[in-house]
């Protein structure tokens, strides 16, 4: 059936909407493109050579592969792959809790979420950091203190050290200073399809003899699989592009917590805008390709349920 | 079989304060304006909300502290709340599964339920989205069954489906709760449907139950004027008693300037009810028995086909409303603004108790 002429302009004007945002993207990543391809032609082949060298670590597929570009575009693919299960964990209950339980102080509560999203990324980082040198300080008060006789040095708490030790300047870093914006991106989309969801269904499977965790997971759960691949898919896209806190509380050490995003910054500040922008394409390339294979292998049959992200 | 006994419940500003019990094997409707609390009572029944004080029997047995799964409760809420992300066969089988039946008895369970409500053909459904709105209707009374409760609660069952299919699902409803001989309450507000489904029924208002008893004596005989207005009874007078009426056993009482014949000794204030069904309507030159009967000159201000019956509405010393079957309003012969009398026997009047 054709639409109505009032109904193709509505279709025309809110379709255009997504199309020309899309574009707009799009054209940001044709521009880059054509940078690099500008600087090609304009270099030598001295220059050209050092840039495919820089960018994918040498001439031949062993090179390409162990090359620096590849160990960093896998630790930033699989830390944000780390974050989004674990984020995922959390985000779940919590916006089931958020949406369905009379919490006291549940403004509060959902405002501090609200807050992990507003607060500029470089801040999160610069908080961590400081929340575990005071961390390491409590150590240092509650552990071994020094024997004035022995001249033997103090212990810090064996528990405050490792947990130091664990996190900061190394790769578990990247993930927590990830899992904290994108937590809060998770939990506000997993609270959105709880609300949207009707929690009828788990008062029948009360009725049909479910506990209440299991009414949660047989009933409620299944509802929302559009809130948990849009949660799932706004975390891992958020700490696949994050830099600023994982650089700050991971650091940029090369082969240990250097991700891609750290890369492309660094690439920047010294001058090498055409190899920060061929590594932006690069990352931008696989991210788009990973969500399109997520969505292709995860959506379900048209018009059997909420929509999919 | 149930019974509830100083239930209470609160949320917000509301409060649910209900006693009620229920025969084995009686069907029984729950009748009530949105927001009069039937819904809040259900749930306590079936576990969903727990009360601040009463107590909650089933079959003998003290259910108030149970869980839901334990109380031996089906229940359909209004829009069925089907499991949409499992087949039509998941649905049914959720039960006996979340049970830990045997697999053979799980088909067994459901094989029998669809055969009950006559599903077999939804059964190879992977889903449930598609389903009409009947379909969608039988398959949450088929998971409801699975589980082989001693109650079934159904919360407006037949409000989403389209009048036509209504009196038939009714039916089939009757004829269910007959064959499995389950004690069934139904939520509704609607009076047709609880006509053609339960035996007796309760009317709630504002958390407490007002009247409960045979639906017949709810329609005749309402106890306040709450549930006579609910139960559509649109002839509602505050009246002065004047003294013996014609008849043996009567009293003339005046209301707003029409007096009208009432059955039985009375004095003082009191307020009466005449169903429009009951109200007879004549033309003047009429030669009929009117002897004992209260005889208002009226004028007809509209008259509306409805189909099983003409509304009138008659406007005199007081506003009356009358039903007249549509045979005998052609009999009648009667136009808009045509004189007419509206003739009140005094059996045709209930007396409403006073205090209520």
């Amino acid at each position: 059936m054709k639409p109505a002429p009032g109904g193709r302009l509505f279709r025309g004007l809110t379709s255009s909407a997504a199309v020309a945002f899309a574009a707009v993207i799009a054209l940001l990543l044709v521009v880059d493109l054509l940078y690099i391809l500008a600087f090609l032609a304009r270099s030598s082949a001295g220059e050209a050579s050092g840039f495919w060298r820089e960018l994918l670590g040498g001439g031949d597929w062993a090179a390409v592969l162990g090359g620096q570009t590849v160990r960093e575009l896998l630790l930033s693919l699989g830390s944000a792959t780390v974050t989004t299960l674990l984020a995922l964990v959390l985000a779940v209950p919590a916006g089931y809790a958020l949406s369905r339980h009379r919490i006291p102080g549940k403004v509060v509560v959902d405002t501090f979420v609200d807050a992990a999203i507003v607060l500029p990324p470089l801040i999160m980082g610069v908080s961590l950091l400081v929340l575990f040198s005071a961390l390491r300080r409590t150590g240092e008060a509650l552990g071994t203190p020094p024997d004035a006789l022995t001249g033997e040095p103090g212990r810090p708490n064996f528990l405050v050290q490792w947990l130091y030790d664990f996190f900061v300047y190394q790769r578990p870093g990247i993930v927590l200073a990830q899992f904290l914006v994108g937590t809060a991106l998770a939990i506000r989309a997993m609270r959105a399809a709880f609300d949207a969801a009707d929690r009828r269904v788990e008062d029948v499977a009360l009725t049909l003899g479910c506990s209440r965790f299991g009414a949660f997971w047989r009933a409620a759960l299944p509802q929302t699989w559009s809130g948990v691949l849009a949660g799932g898919v706004m975390c891992w896209s958020y700490s696949v592009g994050l830099f600023a806190p994982v650089q700050i509380f991971a650091g940029a050490i090369e082969g240990r917590t250097r991700v891609l995003p750290t890369r492309t910054f660094l690439e920047i500040t010294v001058g090498h805008l055409e190899l920060a922008l061929a590594l932006t394409l690069i990352m931008a390339g696989i991210a788009m390709a990973v969500l399109i294979c997520l969505k292709f292998a995860l959506r379900r049959p048209a018009g059997t349920g909420g929509p999919v992200s | 079989m149930i019974r509830l006994e100083g239930l209470r419940f609160e949320v917000g500003a509301f409060a649910l304060d209900a006693s009620l019990d229920m025969a084995k094997g009686e069907y029984f409707v729950l009748m009530g304006p949105p927001g009069a609390g039937k819904s809040v009572l259900v749930e306590c029944l079936a576990g969903l909300r727990v009360p601040s004080a009463g107590r909650i029997e089933i079959a003998g047995r003290d259910v108030t502290a149970a869980e839901p799964g334990d109380r031996g409760v089906g229940y359909v809420p209004q829009d069925y709340a089907l499991f949409t992300t499992r087949s039509v066969y998941d649905n049914i089988a959720f039960g006996p599964q979340v049970r830990g039946l045997p697999d053979e008895e799980i088909d067994r369970r459901v094989r029998e339920a669809v055969r009950l409500l006559d599903i077999e053909r939804l059964l190879d459904r992977r889903r449930v989205q598609g389903l009409s709105g009947g379909e969608r209707q039988r398959v949450a009374l088929a998971r409801a069954l699975a589980v082989r409760p001693d109650v079934l609660i159904l919360d407006e069952p037949v409000s989403a489906l389209d009048e036509s299919t209504r009196e038939s699902v009714c039916g089939e409803l009757r004829r269910l709760q007959r064959e499995l001989g389950l004690t069934t309450i139904h939520i509704s507000h609607n009076l047709e449907e609880a006509f053609s489904v339960a035996d007796r029924g309760a009317v709630m208002q504002g958390g407490r139950i007002r009247q409960v008893g045979r639906l017949e004596e709810l329609l005749r005989r309402p106890s306040s004027e709450f549930v006579a207005r609910f139960m559509r009874c649109e002839n509602i007078f505050l009246a002065a008693c004047r003294g013996p009426g014609p008849g043996p056993d009567t009293t003339r009482a005046e209301a707003s300037g029409a007096e009208f014949v009432l059955p039985g000794e009375r004095r003082g204030q009191i307020q009466f009810a005449i169903r429009p069904e009951n109200l007879a309507v004549e033309r003047p030159g009429d030669r009929r028995e009117r002897a004992g009967a209260a005889v208002l000159p009226v004028r007809l201000t509209r008259s509306v086909d409805r189909g099983a019956y003409v509304r009138l509405e008659l406007d005199g010393a007081v506003h009356l409303v009358a039903h007249l079957a549509p045979r005998a309003f052609a009999e009648l012969g009667a136009a808009d603004g045509a004189e007419l009398l509206a003739v009140v026997r005094p059996e045709a009047v209930h007396v409403i108790p006073q205090g209520t």
